[in-house]
């Protein structure tokens, strides 16, 4: 799955390569980052590791994680990729106008982590917040 | 990738907005609001499992399924969570079985309390029980309930579901298992008909082919009392019976030269307030359900109409013309420290006193037509409760006090309407003929 300009597949990256997210940020999201520490979530995965600041969330957000095989789940629930649009869609018309934040395993596929993020936009989140550990 | 041409199509063709930032999400600028429609003053968003059910109880179980999702938007208290959005089943577990619900799933996805539920076949009829979770703590707000009846009812079982729930989260059942009597013309002739409090399930309750006017329940919920010109083509009361057929004439020991408008209960049951001409004079009586004790609240030389009781049943108020045009007034109970508490206007009628006793509702004349405003019993505050060209007349109070039904001229034709007492969540419950003088009646359980 992963392409070939994205590095020998099992070294961990030390941080957040931002440039093959160029693509990705040109659906007109607003992403930004945010510390792991804030998010209990179920699902086990390895996050990237970044130096960004924590931010202080006023809700319980809405989580998809994206674990190491690419398999998609919103909250603690595996969800087929090819409905996560629309099961995004109808959760964000009952929460409301919400960024979406996505917690990837660090070795997820590239592929996989693209079209979680394709769905979220589609779904109609206003940002995307990548959920990343503090270094 | 495929979808690269396409992406880059779109972003020339629009402002890009990336933003990599450490600041808190609300700080971005320019995030599109997405407005829920009719979201205001809903405080909770119920996710709903439809009721598992044995074969025999399939069609309960949906009818209650959409009663009481009906009944919980009804309540103005609850948002309900599409079942598109569902991560866990759309149908409840059995609650015999059921362990705790995986709480993030449903508050993930919005929601903030969890309705599950069972309907059984048993021999009587059906049998319905439910399971409230608060999913944000996780904790069951109500472990297990049961209600039964007979599959024909299936729709109330859902309503008093949904009163239950509203009971639990805000110490005061709802009010969607409670009924509306009212006045209609759609049979040819004015007659009491009853419907349920969101507008379902009319029903006539009396066949006089006269005219009837003014019902009012008792505050058992038993029994209507009402106007007709049923009996010698003279106004007088009649008392229609649940389960009953006849409408049985009441008052008889009463002389039949009076003309008697309007009776209105009191909260304990026992008394009548009653709008009663002798001799030419329209004045308030008083008298016990029976017809005895008769006596007089109000002797003058105006007209005394329109009484309501305060919820403690202590003092009245009433309309009356002494002063020249039709205005609000406060007495006691015996009839003793009257009180003019309206000022405004030149048209001021049909007082409504709420079940906290903190305002009374009524109906004043703007123009050529009526609004609805409040004004406490102290008469300091006034203020409009439902203002439209068209007339807004009668208002009545739900039990709970968080609605009024009305009648409303908006359409053309008079219709029953109910809102929120803050002016929301405006709906009408009737459509055939002309629907007049809505009553409200008591919790029935």
């Amino acid at each position: 799955m992963a392409g070939p300009g994205l590095g020998r597949e099992h070294r961990p990256l030390a941080e957040i390569n931002v440039t093959p997210f160029v693509d990705v940020m040109l659906v007109l999201l607003i992403i930004f980052m945010v510390t792991a520490p804030l998010m209990q979530q179920g699902i086990d995965v390895d996050l990237p590791e970044t130096t960004t600041t924590a931010i202080r969330l006023e809700s319980e957000p809405l989580v998809v994680t994206v674990k190491k095989d690419g398999t998609p789940f919103v909250a603690n629930q595996a969800v087929e990729m090819s409905e996560l649009t629309e099961k995004l869609k109808a959760i964000l018309d009952n929460r409301g106008d919400e960024n979406v934040f996505l917690r990837a395993d660090e070795n997820a596929p590239y592929g996989a982590v693209a079209k979680v993020m394709a769905a979220i936009q589609n779904a109609g989140a206003p940002g995307i917040g990548i959920i990343t550990d503090p270094e | 990738m495929s979808s690269r041409v396409e992406v880059i199509a779109l972003a020339s063709s629009l402002v890009v907005a990336v933003v990599l930032l450490s600041a808190p999400p609300a700080s971005g600028q320019g995030r599109p609001t997405i407005s829920i429609a009719g979201a205001e003053g809903q405080d909770y968003k119920a996710a709903v499992q439809r009721f598992v059910a044995d074969p025999g109880a399939q069609q309960s179980a949906a009818e209650i399924h959409v009663a009481l999702r009906e009944a919980l938007e009804f309540s103005s208290l609850f948002a309900i969570v599409d079942e598109k959005a569902f991560l866990e089943p759309i149908r409840s577990p059995e609650l015999e079985r059921a362990r705790t619900p995986r709480c993030p799933n449903w508050n993930q996805i919005g929601a903030d309390v969890l309705v599950q539920g069972q309907v059984s076949t048993t021999a009587e009829g059906i049998r319905a029980e439910f399971r409230l979770w608060d999913v944000n703590t996780c904790k069951a707000l109500i472990r297990g309930k049961r209600f039964t009846g007979r599959p024909k009812h299936a729709g109330r079982l859902g309503k008093v579901i949904a009163d239950e729930i509203v009971a639990a989260l805000t110490g005061r059942p709802g009010v969607a298992d409670t009924e509306i009597a009212y006045i209609s013309d759609r049979s040819g002739h004015r007659e009491v008909w009853v419907m349920d409090a969101d507008g379902d399930g009319s029903r006539a309750a009396t066949s006089n082919k006269s005219i009837s006017s003014f019902p009012n329940w008792s505050p058992k919920g038993d029994s209507v009392v009402y106007t007709s010109y049923r009996y010698r083509n003279r106004p007088w009361l009649f008392v229609v019976s649940r389960g009953a057929r006849s409408p049985g004439r009441i008052m008889r020991s009463l002389a039949l030269d009076h003309r008697m408008y309007r009776g209105v209960y009191s909260p304990s049951g026992d008394q009548l307030a009653l709008v009663m001409s002798v001799d030419g004079a329209t004045e308030i009586h008083l008298a016990n359900s029976d017809g005895k004790k008769l006596r007089n609240l109000t002797r003058n030389r105006g007209i005394d109409v329109s009484p309501a009781w305060s919820p403690d049943g202590e003092r009245l108020a009433f309309v009356s013309d002494r002063s020249g045009s039709p205005q609000l007034f406060v007495m006691s109970a015996d009839g003793s420290s009257v009180r003019r508490l309206t000022f405004d206007g030149t048209y001021n009628t049909n007082p409504a006193w709420s079940p906290d006793g903190r305002w009374i509702a009524y109906e004043t004349r703007v123009k050529s037509q009526f609004d609805l405003w409040l004004i406490d019993p102290s008469g300091r505050s006034n203020k409009p409760l439902v203002t439209h060209r068209r007339s807004d007349e009668h208002p009545s109070w739900s039990p709970d006090g968080s609605k009024l039904a009305f009648t409303s001229t908006r359409r053309g034709r008079a219709d029953i309407y109910v809102i929120d007492v803050d002016g929301s969540n405006l709906r009408r419950l009737t459509s055939e003929g002309e629907n007049t003088a809505a009553d409200w009646g008591p919790y029935r359980r």
